[in-house]
């Protein structure tokens, strides 16, 4: 065993990693961080959905609750879900922060605020170009007007963007500013080591303090012992309490209370070709009445999974692709769901986690609500029907058929495709050490020199796309812990269009 | 797990009929499977895709070779990383197991048009065992769109073939679409 000593290790190279790594590196810290996925760069990246689906998402995104249930998309790629994301950034609701503060992870709102501020400078983050709005747009927000109901443009972190409309499979032109685009490499033009195929076998603890990481080099097959003082989990909210239950650290808090957002797509067709594929996935969102409508329209492949109906009839509709345009329902749901070993796993070298979750009738009741908002909204916005996502692919033509179509969605295995965003929680951040894993400082309970940061520590769900905040967090607390503040560099420009050989305005879009 | 340990004894009992039947089973589908120059689908889990595609993706006009969906399948096996990569193709076998305890034969086994019935109760017969393995209609559907004929077909324009032009040209009323105001830390409740 290859044997090295630093002064910080960061496990995880994503939203909350990245940050704390250039925070450490800036400070003058000797740190390394440790990456379980390759390096992708953007020339590595192209419009192949299936091989981005393969080498950017955890177990090729099929990873699946211990029940089969629900599918868990997650990245695993340097970066982490940042790569995958839309470039979405909220702020998290202030009445979340607030109820994070009684469940005694406080954040000052103006330490928050001057966080955002700080990230929200450094990626670039602004009101989306209404030049990429997808043609899909016009119909829903015609719908939500006609409702009277409100309906907002996201705020993006990208740069020059061209509107391709492959967001969630990495970006191949370089320009939405995930952490693979901006941190890290901010955070190795500071001295940080970032090491790509790094899987962290276990953490060592001795007395109550951290003293080193385990880790086994994917490429050369071989096992590297990390002395450090610091030790930094940002894994996210499986692999976090994961790790600290194979290293049986955390207390019996570790893999509790944790949640997520539940959510499945509403395809609705139109009479005439819209073409939503030209331009952005995602232009719009609604918050509603414990959930949110967000826009999301996918290149073909993963479209095709999101259209309900099975055989004949579903390649039916899916051939009217020119002719459909489609929303996600998002349902944060409750601290319920668990982190643990799996019940093979134990047996194994490496033992993975199981997420144990089964989803609460008030969750399954929101979905409701929110199909029954979005399905209101097309048809209100001149949808010729809208496809209720049930096994038989319920098709409604008419709000009066609406009530019996959603009436059917009883239970989550109703819903083709129902799947989960955004993991948060598992090693939950409070007071007491029975009920949470870490401190307001992000330290695990007795152990010295080891935190967590990352969606983990959440309390509660955010309920919005959590990235930025993840980043915020990051960055409040990195400040907490004493490291000088540092201004990071403004976003880098735009690097030229590996497939393009003319660069094209912003004020251009690509039409058929 | 539970269920399974009284099968035990009988699976120790059985070992020295079914041990070498698995060894010879295992060789074989091993050598099929490089034989056919496959990363790793093996003969068996390749029919078994292949039916599948059939049952879920059934079409006259078909713009996909079946051929190709399956390489396909086999290519996006191969690029996942190692991290759980047994559970597809362990769900693809079982899938063949399945049609066994229905019908005493295997998929493989099956005529196309029974082995497509077939498939269907076992992923679609409320109560059946085994419709969490439905899942595997995914795979296939994957592997069916994410071909370049499919895409073509469903009416989709790859961006490196789009022609850019002027935006005023294109959707004016959702310009004026608010913008999220992040400011005040507050979402706006419908």
């Amino acid at each position: 065993m290859h044997e090295e000593r630093v002064d910080a290790v960061v496990i995880g190279s994503g939203a909350g990693g990245s940050v704390t790594a250039f925070r450490l590196g800036r400070a003058g810290a000797r740190t390394v961080v440790l990456e379980r996925g390759r390096r992708l760069p953007p020339e590595a990246q192209s419009h192949d959905e299936l091989a981005m689906l393969a080498n950017l998402y955890k177990e090729g995104g099929a990873q699946l609750t211990a029940d089969l249930d629900l599918l868990l998309l997650q990245g695993s790629v340097v970066g982490g879900s940042t790569v995958l994301t839309n470039g979405v950034c909220f702020r998290m609701p202030e009445s979340v922060r607030r109820r994070w503060a009684t469940q005694g992870f406080a954040l000052g709102r103006g330490e928050l605020q001057t966080a955002y501020e700080r990230i929200e400078a450094a990626l670039g983050v602004r009101p989306m170009s209404p030049v990429h709005l997808n043609p899909g747009t016009e119909p829903a927000v015609k719908g939500f007007e006609a409702l009277g109901l409100d309906v907002q443009r996201f705020h993006k972190n990208l740069r020059g963007c061209l509107g391709c409309g492959y967001c969630n499979m990495g970006c191949p032109y370089g320009r939405k500013q995930d952490a693979a685009r901006t941190w890290i490499p901010w955070a190795e033009a500071a001295g940080v080591d970032v090491r790509a195929r790094h899987e962290v076998l276990k953490l060592e603890a001795r007395r109550g303090r951290i003293q080193a990481v385990v880790a086994r080099d994917l490429e050369r097959d071989e096992t590297v012992r990390l002395r450090a003082e610091r030790v930094v989990l940002a894994g996210g909210a499986i692999g976090s309490p994961e790790l600290l239950l194979r290293s049986r650290l955390g207390g019996a808090a570790a893999g509790r209370r944790m949640g997520m957002h539940v959510g499945s797509i509403l395809v609705a067709e139109m009479d005439e070709p819209i073409d939503a594929f030209l331009g952005d996935q995602m232009g719009w969102w609604h918050k509603g009445d414990g959930f949110a409508l967000e826009q999301v329209h996918n290149p073909p492949m993963t479209f095709a999974l999101t259209v309900p109906g099975r055989s004949e009839l579903h390649h039916e509709r899916t051939g009217r692709y020119r002719h459909l345009t489609s929303a996600g329902v998002l349902v944060p749901t409750p601290m319920s769901a668990r982190v643990v070993l799996g019940r093979l796993g134990r047996l194994a070298k490496v033992p993975r986690a199981d997420v144990l979750y089964k989803a609460e009738a008030s969750v399954v009741a929101a979905l409701r609500r929110g199909f029954d908002r979005l399905a209101r909204v097309y048809l209100a916005g001149g949808a010729r029907r809208v496809f209720v996502p049930l096994h038989q692919g319920s098709c409604v033509e008419h709000v009066d058929e609406l009530p019996a179509a959603i009436a059917r969605i009883r239970r989550p295995k109703d819903v083709p495709g129902l799947g989960t965003a955004h993991p948060q929680g598992g090693a939950v951040a409070g007071d007491e050490a029975r009920t949470s894993v870490v401190d307001a400082s992000l330290q695990v309970h007795g152990v010295q020199g080891l935190y967590v940061v990352d969606a983990s520590v959440f309390p509660s769900c955010v309920e919005v796309n959590p990235q930025l905040t993840v980043m915020a967090v990051a960055d409040a607390v990195s400040t907490r812990w004493g490291l000088p503040p540092s201004e990071p560099p403004m976003s880098p420009a735009p690097s030229p269009a590996r497939a393009l050989e003319v660069e094209r305005e912003e004020e251009t879009v690509c039409s058929s | 797990m539970r269920r399974l340990l009284p099968w035990l004894p009988v699976f120790v009992l059985s070992l020295p009929v079914s041990g070498p039947w698995l060894l010879v089973t295992w060789w074989r589908e091993r050598r099929g499977r490089q034989a056919r120059g496959r990363r790793v689908l093996t003969p068996t889990m390749e029919t078994i895709v292949r039916r599948l595609v059939e049952e879920s993706i059934t079409v006259s006009d078909d713009p996909v070779p079946l051929e190709h969906v399956v390489d396909n399948v086999d290519r996006y096996l191969d690029a996942r990383e190692p991290t759980r990569r047994w559970r597809i193709p362990f769900g693809l076998l079982l899938v063949d197991l399945a049609a066994w305890t229905r019908t005493r034969r295997r998929v493989t086994q099956l005529a196309p048009e029974r082995g497509r019935e077939v498939l269907r109760r076992l992923f679609d017969e409320p109560g059946s065992p085994w419709a969490r393995l439905g899942r595997l209609r995914q795979l296939v559907r994957l592997a069916y769109y994410a071909h370049p004929s499919a895409q073509q077909w469903m009416g989709f324009v790859p961006f490196d073939a789009r022609t850019p032009t002027p935006r005023p040209a294109r959707v004016p009323p959702v310009a004026d679409l608010p913008v999220m105001d992040a400011r005040p830390l507050e979402v706006r409740h419908a």
